[in-house]
């Protein structure tokens, strides 16, 4: 896959991108556990699948193999980063997430109804602080919180959603 | 008793956890499965999330937001706390590219990445089809494709330009840059003088200057001619012309350093993302408080700066959107200065971009003549060494074929690019040193410790009558800063003043 795309492969590539878009996004992830990067990573793997994209053959493999090169080579810029992972473990968790991805298909769904239960507050709370372009520090200002007892808050929802989601697959394993 | 996981994840990925929680966490993960499927699983939490929260808002991302306009925006927290970075610009970036493709079809020309960019009169370029649209374009660089001709486009402020189908710019002012990766599509430029096709090719297109136009060959082959003439010409790798109203195209030397190139501005939008523009501000101001500060030269005519008087050089984008650089592109391009000291220490630095000049020497900075001893000549060569040679005083004992004190490694291999250089004297210890983006090269010793006399002097041109005619010392690119202090800098600072001014990340 070296060619850029011609004219009538185009809707082709519209069409692979958006089944496989949720999974990628994910698998970069996988890989970067920061939004912000991961972001900035599938913005450039994007730009890369779009001007070397000439076949739909295996489409899911290619753009995986091109999403774990450009993370690995984002990686490398910061090695020195101590919070960063190495490339083997990167790697593990790679396979991890393509392994696992029915199960986070399933635990995606259960999320959208664990959102629901959650009480109308803490469910504001949540998605307001996942809105683009809204950063912690305001949101605590206009809470009148500091910023890290406004991530402890989240990390308590977070985490009920967690156990929420692991109690409602199980329910349905065990119906 | 057992980590908090929960809480580790949690933390690693707000990008709150200590050192000591990442290396817990990047351990465990690497044996423990279980481990592994709760982190991957709170992440798939995460972006599920981010998707939710901007389902109701995703409609008018696409179609209103701006990403790159949006400054990165950094919260920091105590110490021990990691700094947070908050560009949701880079996520509202591949929202939008995935919304181009999405909703508006077939896109033949579109946006890639913006680097700050601004316009005249809109507040962003539409998200799709950009062909037929015309575009005034204030600051930033904007990167194109052309997907029909293959090519990858950079065109740089101040520019007014016009999509005219898939294949052809019209550039009414500014510089583009572009890489065609198979010339058998073809792109076309067209400007008020010229009209190029290409063939193949990395090439560049300058029409900053309303008089005239120039094309410049990287790589490959271009055909080029005066607008409505029948004449065309066949330009190769490392050629140039300059084509002005009615008068026939002149050849010039090719200048591959002062355009932005394309594989420039991935790092140069994460530069701005991570906020290097106001580290670079913030870093300056420093300086400028410094009691051993004899000049400091900007370039954006603004208060406290050092007076140049320009002569021929022209005023273009620096290393930051809004910000600026003085221009050198004839042999005659210079700017005059006076920083009116006499000192035994002394610490000069600049940041440069500039074109590989074949023969001859690149003045950076000139005092005038070569008949007082102290006086100043600082320089590059054109083996891409630094030069810094003061009159009377000589390199230290056999130096093999080096007559005055130079850098070490060649910089041939960083031109072309944001550079930074400094050149560090000092009279008592009787020694230069020479540092590169930040990095020690090599110091050299010289025979005697005169005091550095910085009289009148020039950036850019320098020339000096001989018996056998005028010797020319030029410069050919751009430079954004310089730097003089009477004072030693130390290789911490110097290496700090470098990362807090790097445009690139």
């Amino acid at each position: 896959m070296s060619q850029p795309p011609e004219s009538h492969q185009h809707e082709s590539f519209l069409r692979l991108y958006a089944e496989h878009e949720a999974a990628l996004h994910l698998f970069v992830r996988s890989m970067l556990p920061s939004r912000v990067e991961a972001s900035e990573v599938l913005q450039d793997v994007i730009v890369v699948l779009w001007q070397k994209f000439d076949s739909a053959e295996d489409f899911k493999k290619w753009a995986f193999g091109v999403a774990r090169l450009e993370v690995l080579k984002f990686l490398q810029s910061r090695a020195r980063d101590r919070h960063v992972f190495d490339d083997a473990l990167v790697n593990r968790l790679a396979d991890m997430a393509v392994h696992q991805q029915p199960q986070h298909l399933t635990e995606r769904e259960a999320l959208d109804h664990c959102l629901q239960k959650l009480p109308q507050a803490q469910r504001d709370m949540v998605l307001t602080a996942y809105t683009k372009g809204i950063r912690m520090d305001d949101i605590a200002a206009q809470r009148g919180q500091t910023p890290m007892s406004l991530y402890k808050v989240l990390h308590r929802i977070r985490q009920a959603l967690q156990e929420c989601v692991r109690r409602t697959l199980a329910q349905e394993e065990n119906a | 008793m057992n980590p908090d996981w929960h809480t580790i994840i949690q933390r690693h990925m707000d990008g709150l956890s200590t050192d000591e929680e990442s290396a817990l966490l990047k351990d465990a993960l690497k044996h423990d499965d279980t481990l592994a499927r709760l982190y991957l699983s709170y992440l798939n939490m995460d972006v599920a999330l981010e998707a939710q929260a901007s389902k109701s808002e995703t409609t008018r991302s696409l179609l209103l937001a701006d990403a790159d306009r949006e400054p990165a925006k950094v919260v920091t927290f105590p110490s021990k706390y990691r700094r947070v970075i908050f560009g949701m610009a880079a996520a509202a970036a591949i929202v939008l590219l995935a919304a181009t493709v999405w909703m508006l079809g077939r896109p033949q020309v579109l946006l890639l990445r913006g680097v700050g960019q601004e316009f005249a009169n809109a507040s962003s370029l539409p998200h799709g089809e950009l062909i037929g649209q015309s575009v005034d374009l204030k600051q930033g660089l904007l990167e194109l494709s052309f997907r029909k001709a293959d090519a990858t486009v950079v065109i740089e402020a101040p520019a007014k330009f016009r999509i005219e189908d898939a294949k052809t710019l019209r550039m009414e002012s500014g510089r583009v840059t572009a890489h065609v990766r198979d010339g058998k599509q073809g792109l076309r430029v067209l400007t008020p003088h010229t009209d190029v096709l290409d063939l193949g090719t990395r090439f560049a297109v300058d029409v900053s200057d309303g008089r005239r136009s120039e094309v410049h060959v990287f790589e490959g082959k271009v055909e080029a001619g005066a607008t409505g003439a029948e004449h065309r010409d066949l330009l190769t790798t490392n050629q140039a012309l300059r084509f002005a109203t009615s008068a026939k195209p002149e050849a010039r030397a090719v200048r591959s350093g002062t355009f932005v190139q394309p594989e420039e501005m991935k790092s140069l939008a994460a530069g701005v993302k991570a906020g290097q523009a106001r580290r670079a501000l913030d870093a300056d101001a420093k300086l400028k408080q410094d009691a051993a500060l004899i000049g400091w030269v900007g370039f954006e005519q603004s208060s406290g700066e050092a007076a140049v008087e320009v002569h021929g050089a022209r005023r273009v984008q620096g290393r930051f959107t809004g910000q600026q650089a003085l221009e050198f592109v004839d042999t005659d391009d210079h700017a005059k200065m006076n920083l009116h000291a006499t000192t035994r220490q002394l610490t000069l630095m600049t940041w440069v971009r500039l074109d590989r000049v074949p023969e001859g020497i690149s003045s950076l900075y000139h005092t005038d003549g070569w008949n007082t001893p102290g006086q100043v000549h600082w320089m590059i060569l054109n083996n891409g060494q630094m030069r810094f040679a003061m009159n009377g005083a000589p390199l230290s004992g056999d130096q093999g074929e080096m007559q005055w004190p130079q850098s070490r490694d060649p910089l041939l291999g960083k031109l072309g690019r944001w550079l930074h250089l400094a050149a560090v004297y000092d009279a008592d210890t009787q020694q230069v040193g020479f540092f590169t983006n930040g990095k020690f090269d090599s110091s050299v010793e010289m025979k005697t410790g005169l005091p550095a006399v910085l009289g009148p002097a020039q950036i850019g041109n320098w020339n000096v009558k001989h018996k056998h005619g005028t010797e020319h010392r030029r410069l050919s690119g751009r430079m954004d800063e310089l730097i003089a202090l009477s004072r030693c800098l130390s290789a911490d600072e110097i290496r700090q003043h470098y990362e807090a001014g790097n445009p690139y990340r």
